[in-house]
């Protein structure tokens, strides 16, 4: 029966444009979970003041 | 075949050109029969340019001949892993998808070493795309550690790593999205630099995440190193990423040496990252000499890998992922499962998850930009330990453990990895120096002078 990990799996894919054989299955929602895992952290709050840009700006010069 | 040796460092190879006992068209062909002798088995090359090679030698002989020197490095060879455009070569990324791909123009890394008399030898092996792993599914074999075939030469700049510890070039260029020059200089037992972003020009070279990738040198001594980036950095006004900061001179600053200096130990960060025994041993080592050399050490601490991996990895994920989307939808047979898949990740990052990941880098860059205000350089470990097996190589979607070299991605800061000892196994061990954003030429005078006191990189693989 699917749940709701392969039905957001599922969804994904779809809107990605690509499929995922049978036989792979398990491993890719293995490898969701691992990268939902690892990026808890960024559905974590993070108050506006933290960091207002949004952008990444590398350093230009240090010296200017 | 008659045994070769190791061909000169770039160092000893300059020095022995301008002193007239070694002429670019002996060591070409040096390098060519390491090559012959060797590569069978290490599989570091994609494309070998010997006849290209050779007719650059003759040329560079005459003009030397003739007392027009262009620099340091005329007539020595390097090699640049496939990704990198040359002219009328193929730049094949190590994959069917790319493998009848010609460059129609040439990289700014190949442009800057061509200009400074160097003379390419030829292309080589990655892992596809810079992001799978070793593989029988792709057109070409994969590189092999010259320490012992069996095990992992690191990637993704493999090919580049082995040739340069096997003595087949004393230069090659790499990629380091996460780690990837840094990682097969480690596991290969050599000297790798990921510059500050924006230090090197990306220009003409295949991209895997735009704001992650960095261009990179891999020689056997630091000094080679220093010796590269004098030719290699410097604004590229046709590489939007690239940054207008002055260049020093980064051979003369070798010899600033590290008593002074204050060297912060990543201790923490070392324990997150469950770094084994011997790695951590080596560290411990180095520290001694640091101290022996009159440098001060002080505990830092950087961010969390749980923090630094977020961001990397849903913004790596994200962008490979648009790279790639119409390859992947269009013949996803073309890539090797383990690239497909890691690539079909990208599908699972949410546009939220970018935007959050992007105020977080900027975050911890600063984190480690204070860190850095309170010390010269971080050191920290690049690989948990000397190189698994092959066979024990992680292949799956997702790693379970991810490159600890990736933080210096995300922040952009300069790191380099050098020799710091060997296992029990007898596979080499390294450190890491991260440095100050744009400060490449303290990092080196510091990788230097451990380097030169505690002579690991003497020791060399493939000796007859």
């Amino acid at each position: 029966m699917m749940d709701e990990i392969d039905e957001d799996i599922r969804v994904a894919l779809r809107r990605a444009g690509i499929t995922i054989p049978d036989d792979r299955y398990a491993a890719m929602r293995e490898a969701y979970l691992g990268y939902r895992a690892l990026t808890r952290c960024l559905h974590e709050p993070l108050p506006y003041a933290v960091e207002p840009a949004a952008l990444y700006l590398p350093e230009r010069n240090p010296e200017a | 075949m008659t045994a070769t040796k190791d061909i000169p460092t770039l160092a000893e190879a300059s020095r022995a050109i301008a002193a007239g006992a070694l002429s670019p068209i002996d060591l070409v062909d040096a390098a060519l029969a390491r090559v012959e002798e060797h590569d069978p088995d290490l599989f570091a090359f994609i494309t070998l340019t010997a006849d290209r090679a050779r007719a650059a030698a003759a040329v560079a002989d005459r003009e030397i001949r003739a007392g027009r020197r262009i620099g340091p490095l005329h007539g020595i060879p390097f090699g640049l892993k496939d990704l990198y455009d040359v002219a009328g070569v193929r730049t094949t990324a190590h994959s069917h998808v790319l493998v009848d791909n010609v460059a129609k123009a040439d990289s700014d890394a190949t442009e800057r070493l061509e200009r400074a008399g160097m003379i390419l030898l030829g292309k080589l092996a990655t892992h596809e795309f810079a992001l799978g792993a070793p593989n029988n599914e792709l057109p070409f074999p994969c590189a092999r550690n010259p320490w012992n075939t069996d095990h992992f030469a690191g990637g993704s700049s493999s090919g580049s790593g082995v040739a340069v510890a096997a003595g087949m070039l004393p230069l090659a260029m790499g990629t380091d999205t996460g780690g990837s020059v840094r990682l097969p200089a480690a596991y290969c037992g050599i000297v790798g630099l990921k510059p500050t972003y924006g230090r090197l020009s990306r220009r003409g070279i295949v991209p895997l995440s735009q704001s992650l990738d960095h261009a990179g040198p891999l020689t056997r001594t630091v000094e080679d190193c220093a010796m590269a980036m004098a030719v290699l950095a410097g604004h590229d006004k046709l590489d939007p990423s690239s940054a207008s900061v002055p260049v020093s001179d980064y051979v003369a600053a070798l010899g600033q040496g590290v008593a002074g200096k204050r060297i912060g130990y990543a201790r923490a960060f070392n324990a997150e990252a469950l770094i084994e025994p011997e790695e951590v041993a080596a560290l411990e080592a180095a520290l001694a000499v640091f101290e022996r050399l009159g440098a001060e050490i002080v505990d830092v601490t950087l961010p969390s890998l749980e923090h630094l991996g977020a961001v990397m990895w849903s913004i790596c994920s994200a962008e490979q992922f648009a790279i790639h989307q119409q390859d992947l939808r269009a013949h996803p047979h073309k890539y090797a499962r383990v690239t497909r898949e890691r690539l079909m990740i990208g599908a699972f990052v949410t546009g939220a998850e970018v935007a959050q990941a992007q105020r977080l880098r900027r975050v911890m860059t600063a984190r480690i930009d204070a860190v850095l205000s309170g010390c010269d350089a971080i050191l920290c470990a690049p690989i948990p330990a000397a190189a698994p097996a092959l066979k024990d190589v992680d292949d799956g979607p997702w790693r379970k453990a991810q490159p600890i070299t990736s933080g210096f991605n995300v922040s952009g800061h300069p790191g380099l990895c050098i020799p710091a000892g060997f296992a029990a196994n007898g596979l080499p061990l390294s450190l890491q120096l991260v440095g100050k954003l744009f400060d490449e030429a303290t990092l080196m005078a510091i990788g230097h002078a451990y380097e030169i006191e505690a002579g690991w990189h003497l020791k060399r693989p493939l000796q007859s």
